[in-house]
């Protein structure tokens, strides 16, 4: 007979891992499952391509409808937090206010969401980077802002050692120090010490919900598998979660799925001086714009860069000139242009049960990316590059939406309570689950929804958070 | 022992790619062309994550592209890579040929991977290295 799990979770980033530390902790029998490898600080690749292929879902080239946006998400145990900066912001009032407005869900306010922030920042190791932390393209940056006018702040990142003389670009295909405070180094090590089983390149391909339990068929390799438990978690992100969705046929019954998709869509725009600037040594990104007046105008600017592959692909043309181009490498600066879009995409499935994810770029979100790059192109010659070049390549890092929460069934997939409308024993706390964009690094307030949404749980099961914490006393 | 350097594409197609591969990143400015620098040894790896019917689809091209003489190659990169000079019914697909060519090409050559090639490594003609020292852990 077919063990009955309390739990299954699918998916082992911000979300899941978040949801599965607290149901564990509870007692709950959970078993994740993961489309991923399990790699280790150990482990993890060295090489850019290596990681590329292996912890990331088509490589990062995950590419919209019209081929005008480059999609990149985790495909590895512990989610995006792998190949993330770990950059871990709240969201701000006009943000929650946003959300409240277009979901009416009352808990997107600031009082109510701080508790759920403390819970999750009490486990990890967060840092506010320092003047003495800044490369060469920080100072730039930093500079640039300055003459402009324009205000900036440190970026509060998760990290406990990073060391000396270490650079942190290595982080983007996993951090072999275990500094980066990515879920492999924080909620899963407790969540599995409280009896999580994780159950890595499972390829869930349908849930099929029922009255008393739900079933998650997938493939493990070549085999045929299905598992089954009384509830199960979606926390496969934006684009899986809700491709698991789609392909359980229940577009009919949640008219709103696939809908509302954002993606944070970003250029970058690099600059070649004649000094060395060696953009990626040391902390890789150290400063943020805080201005008000971008988060008016719908963007921000990241002080980012990237390994020789990607800058390769973002430089257009080929040939000498493209070799001229990356033989500057140790002379490039960058900054990323990232828009807070306003107008959603939709996500389908074709005639051959491939996702397809239709995001073009509305006039007014690309009149944000233009006022942007324009800016920071200008940034960049008062700062005297010889050259500048903005990629026309988009890429959407932060994807959120398709299975938004709300109140109204008609509007959304997932109710107050994280249940997916009219089937009580599935959830969802990912970033899929987002109304509209933030405009503000989504990790830290997936993991902040995620921690609400496992109390909602366990009080939906009869359990609330004192009994939760008695068995944690009793299992340690 | 097989000295087979792929499992997914033939020795036709990896000709198609290695031609490709030259026309975008020919030798010169210390740089060694795409095949000289034996970075198509990792071309399994580059494909690994790949859609089952992506890695057909590319292997079709690859030989149109060995049996194509150069300067049609030529062309087909060179309107890929100008995607947005077309209409918007084919750019799309303009886009992704250049997304399909562009991303193999420049993942492999900037990998650093190498073969058994004794030329240059494109990594270390741009100076490129990461340091990440876990010794004092």
């Amino acid at each position: 007979m077919n063990k009955i799990h309390d739990f299954i979770i699918i998916g082992s980033g911000a979300s899941g891992s978040v949801i599965a530390h607290e149901l564990t902790r509870a007692g709950a029998d959970v078993l994740m499952l993961e489309a991923g490898q399990r790699f280790s600080a150990a482990t993890f690749p060295d090489n850019e391509l290596d990681a590329n292929a292996n912890l990331m879902w088509n490589g990062g080239m995950d590419a919209s409808a019209d081929a005008s946006t480059l999609f990149i998400r985790g495909k590895v145990v512990g989610g995006g937090t792998i190949i993330n900066q770990c950059l871990l912001d709240r969201f701000d009032d006009d943000a929650l206010d946003s959300w409240q407005t277009q979901s009416g869900i009352n808990f997107f306010n600031s009082k109510t969401m701080a508790k759920h922030y403390d819970a999750v920042e009490s486990n990890l190791t967060l840092h506010s980077m320092e003047q003495k932390d800044w490369n060469k393209n920080a100072e730039l940056y930093v500079q640039g802002f300055e003459n402009k006018g324009f205000e900036w702040a440190p970026l509060r990142r998760g990290q406990s050692n990073c060391g000396e003389g270490n650079d942190c670009m290595q982080c983007l295909g996993g951090c072999p120090r275990r500094s980066k405070q990515s879920m492999l180094e924080t909620f899963l090590p407790k969540a599995e010490q409280a009896g999580l089983t994780i159950q890595s390149e499972f390829l869930a391909r349908e849930v099929i919900h029922g009255p008393s339990f739900v079933a998650v068929s997938g493939y493990q390799g070549s085999k045929a598998t299905t598992f089954y438990s009384r509830k199960v978690i979606l926390a496969s992100g934006a684009l899986g979660t809700t491709e698991l969705l789609l392909r359980s046929q229940l577009q009919d019954k949640l008219p709103a799925l696939g809908k509302g998709f954002h993606c944070h869509p970003q250029w970058m725009t690099v600059a070649l001086f004649n000094d060395v600037i060696d953009s990626h040594k040391g902390a890789f990104q150290t400063v943020k714009s805080s201005d008000a007046r971008f988060r008016k105008a719908g963007f921000k600017l990241e002080n980012v860069f990237a390994g020789p592959i990607a800058i390769g692909l973002l430089k257009p043309g080929y040939g000498f000139d493209h070799q001229r181009f990356m033989s500057q490498y140790r002379n490039m600066s960058c900054i990323e242009v990232a828009v807070r879009d306003e107008d959603p995409g939709t996500m389908i499935l074709d005639n051959r049960d491939r996702l397809v994810i239709n995001k073009p770029l509305s006039d007014a979100d690309r009149q944000r990316a233009n006022n942007g790059n324009a800016l920071v192109q200008d940034m960049f010659q008062d700062l005297g590059a010889k050259e500048v070049m903005t990629s026309p390549l988009q890429i959407g890092l932060h994807l959120m939406g398709g299975c938004a929460i709300g109140n109204n069934p008609n509007h959304s997939v997932v109710n107050a309570n994280f249940q997916v409308h009219d089937h009580p024993n599935l959830y969802i706390a990912d970033s899929s689950i987002f109304p509209n964009a933030p405009g503000i690094n989504p990790s830290l307030s997936v993991m902040a929804l995620s921690h609400r949404a496992s109390q909602s749980i366990l009080a939906d099961c009869g359990i609330n958070q004192a009994q939760a914490s008695l068995q944690e006393q009793a299992t340690s | 022992m097989s000295d087979q350097i792929s499992k997914l594409f033939t020795q036709h197609q990896l000709q198609g790619l290695r031609k490709i591969g030259d026309i975008m990143l020919p030798a010169g400015n210390g740089f060694p062309s795409f095949s000289e620098c034996g970075c198509i040894a990792a071309v399994d790896t580059a494909m690994s994550s790949a859609h089952k019917d992506d890695i057909r689809d590319f292997g079709y091209l690859l030989l149109a592209c060995h049996y194509a003489p150069t300067p049609i190659v030529k062309l087909i990169i060179n309107m890929a890579d100008n995607a947005e000079r077309f209409p918007s019914f084919i750019a799309p697909l303009m886009r992704k040929l250049n997304i399909g060519i562009k991303g193999i090409v420049i993942s492999l050559y900037y990998s650093g991977k190498q073969g058994f090639s004794n030329s240059a490594n494109p990594l270390n003609v741009i100076d490129f290295n990461l340091t990440c020292n876990t010794s004092d852990l």
